[in-house]
């Protein structure tokens, strides 16, 4: 029976709008909504200053808000931060265009990180406030002594960051071709809301610092969630429940699209995707807090505890992520069609905005597409801010100024805030979104190669720095390689997905563990032959005492003339 | 200054019992672990709510994870808010904390010491200069609180 009605209904409704008009309604309610939170970012940077003379000029204020957030802050910053636009408009589209496999795994990915974020970021919490950490390299850094390996997270971070940035101005993208703005002839009147948009972010992200996202951050969740819950209650009533959607959504799955000649993915997963399925969520949980902004999240808490507390309270943004998921199936219920300002090309990315549109009053549509929009603007200024900071850290600092001031470390961070944001949009406009995905899988794959130096680091001072330096380049290169031979089927072209069988066996993985089981096995046999050799260890700034210390606690520079004269590592 | 005879080898918390570790350990282990084992739960049956088992399952660990990680939570923040509280009842009557014995035995001075250390410890070449960062560190916002 419901498998007869889904029939009809994802035939009856293919009755697509040939041109897009623009939707005065819904383009005014997001403009409006863009301008009060523009308006917020520039207000943020009077926000809880506490009247320092300083301002914002240090790495400290500017970059990571004076490590001052509590509780409810840090909830709605990294809610905003882990689960971007992209997140909300690429994981509904992979669920309606190839089913479980490529879309649902975002929500034991997002269940599976909080403990692992509760093992990890507590311990990095207190290393970094003791001695002033402000990214994973600083502490990389001054844990192993290796100048060498502190480059490479770096450079991992920042390269890895880029593209994530550019996803976000998908996201935008896909919401202002929605609402029919923009020209399919013009390039420049096609990108130019885009630009502006971008502007708006770059300069505000330049007077208030981290503030700013997070202020922005409230905003934005109110939105968001204002949005899913009416439409979870809402939409399905309307296209005859969830029985009818799943049906709907099954049918397509198991039905063969002409165009590849295969089924458009799994309903639910098969054996064969099992371990793919898992690796998947497992690989990008552990890779999320190696990315410069969910660390700039974590450092701007302020006590060591905020960031466990919210381990336990951030999962509610998952059960949000799991529901828009499913309003992927929904539109395939629904009929939803994603077409591209040209009237012709179907782009999955449109369906979520689509379906609003579609479905809901013109101003409250507008309210949906404004929580997206503005929901790209508070990570990529977070990723702007985490990427200028690792810049002007572990490069500008190390290699160019070692005496830089507080002071020109925050103006070279800011100016370089601006750098990022305009590459991002660079990369944006002068290539096709395909480039920008592509990158960021890869950037995925890459970031996680630095988990063995940043997360071993934490717990034990055993392996050499130089084991970890060969392990990162023996798994970037294994990684960069196995997504560069995924074939895409239709295409044929290159980076055609994050899946490949391991090396010899049929059984097919995240790209991303394969990579990180090689790293940490060449970091492991090489940390024995290197010690056997006696090779230097290097110097060992921390102590163990410090992965304890919480905001009570002096910070090393207190006493820093007396502790550098006790005794070479502690380990 | 009260933090005069603390230095950076002073304990920041006293020794840790076990179970609240051991009991958030398992706690953890178990929100990792049973999402990810995708064969106990790709099935269609039994549904709920209309939901396939594979779809309300894994939302259903959501809430779930949720309690296991809060219960973690409360136990390890009590642990160590008793670890912190053991050493500063210890270090308060003498202001310097037992076992640490480099505190008097090493000449306490100025940068020139530290610059000093800094050349003979790092014999590799590249340690030297790490430590450099924090010599005078402009504490922005730290003294305040």
């Amino acid at each position: 029976m419901s498998a007869l009605t889904s029939v009809m209904a994802s035939i009856a409704p293919a009755a697509p709008t040939a041109t897009r008009g623009v939707d005065v309604t819904a383009l005014a309610v997001v403009i409006i909504l863009f301008i009060f939170v523009g308006v917020l970012g520039f207000y943020a940077a009077r926000w809880r200053t506490g009247g320092n003379k300083d301002g914002l000029h240090s790495l400290d204020e500017w970059g990571l808000g004076g490590r001052s957030f509590g509780t409810w802050v840090t909830w709605f910053l990294l809610g905003g931060d882990l689960y971007t636009a992209y997140t909300f408009v690429a994981v509904p589209a992979a669920m309606w265009a190839a089913g479980s496999v490529s879309g649902f795994f975002a929500v034991p990915y997002t269940i599976v990180l909080y403990p692992i974020v509760f093992l990890l970021m507590a311990r990095l919490w207190s290393v970094s406030k003791r001695h002033g950490f402000v990214t994973t390299a600083d502490f990389v850094g001054g844990r192993y002594g290796s100048k060498p390996l502190a480059l490479a997270v770096a450079v991992t971070g920042i390269v890895a960051t880029m593209p994530y940035i550019a996803l976000q101005l998908v996201g935008i993208k896909a919401v202002l071709t929605v609402l029919g703005v923009g020209s399919a002839d013009n390039w420049f009147l096609n990108d130019l809301p885009l630009i502006v948009a971008f502007g708006v972010l770059a300069v505000y992200t330049y007077t208030s610092g981290l503030r700013a996202p997070a202020m922005i951050a409230v905003v934005k969740d109110v939105l968001i969630y204002l949005a899913v819950i009416v439409a979870i209650i809402y939409l399905p009533q309307k296209f005859g429940g969830w029985e009818h959607i799943f049906g709907a959504a099954q049918e397509k799955m198991t039905t063969i699209n002409p165009a590849t000649g295969k089924v458009p993915g799994p309903f639910i997963p098969g054996a064969d995707s099992y371990a793919a399925y898992a690796t998947l969520a497992l690989g990008s949980a552990m890779a999320l807090f190696m990315y410069p902004h969910s660390i700039t999240g974590v450092l701007a808490t302020k006590s060591r505890n905020t960031i466990r507390k919210n381990a336990a309270i951030l999962p509610l943004y998952s059960l949000v992520l799991g529901f828009l998921a499913l309003l992927g199936y929904v539109a395939i219920a629904a009929g939803t069609h994603p077409l591209e300002l040209d009237g012709k090309t179907i782009n999955p990315q449109l369906v979520v905005p689509q379906l609003f549109l579609d479905n809901f009053p013109s101003w409250f549509a507008g309210v949906a597409l404004a929580a997206i929009a503005v929901g790209a603007l508070v990570p990529a200024a977070i990723m702007s801010i985490a990427a200028a900071n690792m810049f002007t850290r572990n490069i500008y600092k190390e290699f160019f100024k070692k005496d830089a001031t507080p002071r020109q470390e925050a103006q070279v961070s800011k100016i370089s805030s601006l750098v990022v944001k305009f590459g991002a949009l660079i990369f944006v406009i002068g290539m096709d979104a395909s480039a920008a995905i592509n990158m960021q899988l890869l950037g995925g794959i890459w970031i996680l190669q630095t988990f063995p130096a940043i997360v071993a680091g934490l717990y034990t001072r055993w392996f050499h720095r130089w084991a970890l330096f060969a392990g990162w380049a023996v798994g970037i290169i294994y990684g960069t390689y196995a997504a560069y031979s995924v074939v895409n089927p239709v295409t044929h072209a290159h980076f055609g997905g994050s899946i490949a069988a391991i090396p010899g066996t049929n059984i097919k993985v995240y790209i991303a563990i394969t990579a990180f089981v090689l790293n940490a096995v060449v970091s492991l046999v090489l940390t024995l032959v290197l010690k056997a050799l006696k090779v230097p260890v290097g110097k060992d700034i921390t102590k163990p005492s410090d992965f304890g210390a919480n905001e009570d606690d002096p910070e090393v520079s207190a006493f820093a003339a007396r502790s550098v004269d006790t005794a070479g590592p502690v380990i | 200054m009260s933090a005069q005879n603390i230095t950076h080898d002073s304990p920041t918390r006293g020794p840790a019992r076990p179970m609240p570790y051991v009991i958030s350990g398992v706690m953890l282990a178990l929100a990792v672990i049973m999402p990810l084992v995708v064969p106990m739960y790709a099935h269609d049956g039994p549904r709920l709510f209309s939901f396939p088992f594979f779809y309300w399952y894994q939302m259903a660990w959501v809430p779930v994870c949720a309690l296991l990680v809060g219960i973690a939570y409360k136990l390890t923040t009590a642990e160590d808010k008793r670890r912190r509280a053991a050493v500063t009842s210890q270090s308060s009557p003498n202001g310097t904390q037992s076992g640490v014995v480099s505190d008097g035995t090493n000449p306490v001075s100025g940068p020139d010491v530290t610059e000093q250390t800094h050349g003979t410890s790092g014999s590799d070449g590249t340690s030297g200069p790490i430590g450099e960062p924090h010599k005078g560190r402009h504490d922005a916002g730290g003294d305040g609180e």
